[in-house]
């Protein structure tokens, strides 16, 4: 079940409020174990709508975890064992990601040294399904194992991590959760009745999102698809829109995941992480990585980068140019098994090297310029990120160096910018469109960049939210075209959701 | 404003709209799927999409025959010159068997039509594609409000103000006058040599099958015609192994035929039968239908009870 879907808004998210905050303790006090249960029993129910077979993988993980983190926290501070538990919990996790994701990425590679040193057949690909949210709840359980070897965090019950974990606001695609974060909220009083306010606050944001992912991302993804997919030689014009395209509909189709489940959460009274902050108007890739997807960007920080650096002893700028590099591929490659992803790593680990070449000058760029050459960077990041192989991405980018010219072919440029549904119809980008469809798409991405770019996002307008009247007609308007457009397009589920 | 009232008016106000909407276009009622239109419906573009909603409802309650083909059965086959017999023309231009094959199961799961004609030629089984995403049940959620309906009023619209670029214009019957081609792209009776090759799909040919079955698992007697092509005897005819396989798949039908085996030289043989080298012209579709009216004479017989539909359209 997606959570932009008429069954998870209009059934499943009403219903499980209302049986979660009816089986809440009275306010005298006792437990709320029947509704921490009931939330995990329809946690799991939903995970298992999205793909039953899969469903003991994440039981497994729980449980392994749940096992691992009593014996790490069991172990001695600082003992020998308690360090050898955490490697073993870190490699069974770590293990877990990699079978699922990337066995059919490496197979051919070590299938062919195989080959060469000892002769046989070349090794079949396995084709797995990938379950869902694995690659999140794996780098959760991480994070956790960490928090409990650290003595951070005490190993949890079995409910409270199966809960923890499987909570289905962020299953499928995070917020990647701490527990000293997370699981207090659960266990606050104060959260177990039903709030008007936050219920308001949670509707609001929601209905944004659903706005960014049903109305914009969806809408944009057609030029996306357009330009990745089926084009085989774009122009300048097209190639830039394409592209474009798809930065956008990436922003607004994660962003706009996360705010439904954040707004879905607060329904709870549970306030999930933060997961973004304007980041397509960041000033430079260290500002863009602060923004966009915090919680990863936190975890690759903490998890891979920080220890890279310390290994490195005595550290030196080369060498935490080269952690930030070996870090941008493993973060790239955590997105996709698949060598365009990691070259989406690379690209913004050079960028980023390059803004701390630059920042031991200390110079300043202007604000217009500093903005230009990071958002460059993003895009062009992104072309490797949606392109299904480097023969496409390089496909793209020759369209944007203007190799194929400024706009088609017999197309007059100053007719497209004026809308000429006949100017139009020779795009190759818009063919199949229709007039309508490729009008909202162009609309969209100008008003979705300018928005991206300058309103406040949805952090911001959570923190000022009042329930004004002004505020309740922008609710009626978000939800209204929402629905308009989930109406429109077949199911489609979030780009993160694949990861 | 409390934040109670606040939610009431904003959640309200959005459902009110939406009801709004929904409840406009269950009153307009423009694909027949609420039983609500007392007239006849016409197509006013997105052929595929309308079609498919046709075939929910209107087409089985109004019509009890199907024909079912490409292009090449679409444009200008007005199955009203089948005198006595209510027949849809369910084609789809551009369409493979998978996507009007898909149509016509929804008119064949209401039961009420008795007979399928299919047009045969390579182009209907050469792949299986489905060339848009609308073809879907979701469609007919979609139908009660979204943009579908949104592109499909600014198509009316446009139609009505242009009504000279109105390829559906008078057609009741789902046919089509004319394909828009670029006036470029227009020519006279092309002919075109035949090929060797086998075009059939192995996903066409199976769900081309599987129509069948479905439809004389209902009782609906099936008639099958190879489309005509011009000069056979001179260009040759369409692959054996293509012919082959369509009789072998076909066989136990009704009536299976081929325009192209020599017996039907005024349409064959006359290039004023044809637009180009594929779709016929209207004295050509003339012929055809003909030849299909005989052929449901003998097969189904008439039968002014079921025929009523909505008889002859202004």
């Amino acid at each position: 079940m997606l959570v932009h879907s008429f069954a998870f808004l209009f059934l499943f998210l009403p219903a499980t409020a209302f049986v979660y905050f009816l089986l809440q303790p009275k306010p005298d006090g006792g437990s709320n174990l029947a509704a921490r249960l009931w939330l995990v029993a329809v946690s799991l129910f939903f995970y298992a709508l999205s793909g039953v077979q899969h469903l003991p993988v994440l039981l497994g993980s729980i449980l392994g975890n749940r096992l691992l983190a009593r014996a790490i926290h069991a172990a001695p501070a600082g003992s020998r064992q308690r360090r050898l538990l955490l490697i073993a919990g870190l490699c069974a996790n770590i293990s877990l990601l990699g079978f699922f994701k990337y066995a059919d990425m490496f197979l051919p590679t070590f299938g062919a040294a195989g080959q060469a040193l000892w002769g046989g057949a070349a090794p079949e690909l396995l084709r797995l399904a990938l379950p869902l949210g694995l690659s999140f709840f794996t780098l959760q359980q991480i994070a956790y194992l960490m928090d409990v070897y650290e003595g951070l965090a005490e190993p949890l019950t079995t409910l409270d991590h199966l809960l923890f974990t499987g909570f289905f606001a962020q299953v499928m695609a995070g917020p990647i959760a701490r527990v000293r974060q997370l699981m207090p909220q659960f266990h606050d009083p104060e959260r177990w009745r039903f709030s008007w306010d936050n219920a308001a606050r949670g509707l609001y944001v929601l209905a944004l999102g659903l706005f960014k992912k049903a109305v914009l991302a969806d809408t944009l993804a057609r030029f996306a698809a357009a330009g990745f997919d089926q084009a085989n030689q774009l122009s300048l014009a097209e190639a830039w829109t394409a592209s474009l395209a798809f930065t956008l509909q990436l922003y607004f189709d994660f962003s706009g995941y996360v705010d439904v489940v954040t707004g879905a959460a607060l329904l709870f009274n549970i306030q999930l992480a933060k997961n973004f902050d304007s980041p397509l108007a960041a000033l430079s890739l260290i500002d863009f990585w602060r923004r966009w997807h915090i919680t990863l960007s936190n975890f690759i920080t903490t998890y891979i980068y920080t220890p890279l650096v310390r290994a490195w002893t005595p550290i030196s700028f080369p060498k935490s140019l080269l952690a930030i590099l070996v870090t941008m591929a493993i973060a790239g490659l955590w997105h996709g098994a698949a060598w365009t992803f990691v070259a989406f790593g690379l690209v913004h680990g050079l960028g980023l090297c390059a803004t701390h070449l630059w920042r031991k000058r200390k110079t300043r760029l202007p604000a217009a310029l500093a903005w230009l050459l990071t958002f460059f960077t993003v895009n062009a990041g992104f072309v490797f990120f949606r392109a299904h192989d480097f023969a496409a991405a390089f496909r793209v980018f020759s369209g944007m160096a203007g190799q194929n010219g400024l706009v088609p072919a017999g197309v007059a440029f100053w007719r497209v910018l004026l809308l000429d549904p006949l100017a139009f119809d020779r795009v190759p980008l818009f063919d199949g469109m229709g007039y309508l469809d490729t009008v909202l798409g162009l609309g969209f991405l100008v008003l979705g960049l300018a928005g991206a770019l300058l309103l406040p996002n949805s952090g911001r307008l959570m923190e000022q939210f009042q329930p004004t009247r002004r505020a309740a007609l922008t609710l009626a308007a978000w939800l209204f075209a929402s629905l308009v457009f989930m109406n429109s397009f077949l199911e489609k589920g979030f780009v993160y959701r694949d990861f | 404003m409390t934040s109670r009232r606040f939610l009431l008016l904003g959640a309200g106000l959005a459902l009110a709209l939406a009801a709004l909407l929904v409840g406009f276009n269950v009153l307009m009622d423009e694909f027949g799927l609420y039983g609500l239109r007392q007239s006849p419906i016409r197509i006013w573009g997105y052929e595929r999409a309308s079609k498919f909603l046709l075939a929910q409802r209107y087409v089985p309650e109004h019509f009890e025959g199907l024909l079912v083909g490409s292009s090449s059965a679409d444009m200008l086959m007005d199955t009203r010159r089948l005198e006595g017999y209510a027949v849809y023309n369910l084609s789809i231009t551009g369409g493979n068997i998978c996507e009007v094959g898909r149509i016509a199961r929804e008119a064949l799961k209401r039961g009420h039509i008795r007979v399928l004609v299919l047009s045969l030629s390579p182009y209907l089984t050469k792949d299986c594609r489905m060339k848009t995403n609308e073809l879907e049940p979701g469609l007919k959620n979609a139908a009660l409000g979204s943009l579908f309906t949104l592109r499909f009023y600014q198509s009316k619209l446009r139609l009505l103000a242009h009504p000279e670029g109105d390829s559906f214009r008078d057609s009741w019957y789902g046919f089509q006058y004319d394909i828009p081609l670029p006036v470029e792209q227009r020519g006279g009776a092309r002919e075109r040599p035949a090929s060797a090759d086998n075009p059939v799909d192995p996903e066409a040919a199976r769900n081309l099958a599987e129509l069948v079955q479905e439809a004389r698992a209902r009782g609906v007697r099936v008639l099958a015609f190879f489309h005509p092509l011009l000069h056979p005897e001179k260009n040759g005819t369409y692959p054996e192994p293509y012919l082959r396989q369509m009789r072998s798949l076909l066989a136990g039908i009704d009536q299976l035929w081929d325009f192209n085996d020599g017996t039907f030289p005024q349409l064959t043989g006359d290039a004023a039968c044809f637009f180009d080298g594929a779709h016929l012209s209207a004295k050509g579709a003339g012929l055809v239908l003909a030849e299909i009216g005989r052929r449901l004479d003998a097969t189904v017989g008439r039968d002014p009870a079921q025929a009523k539909a909505f008889g002859r359209q202004p």
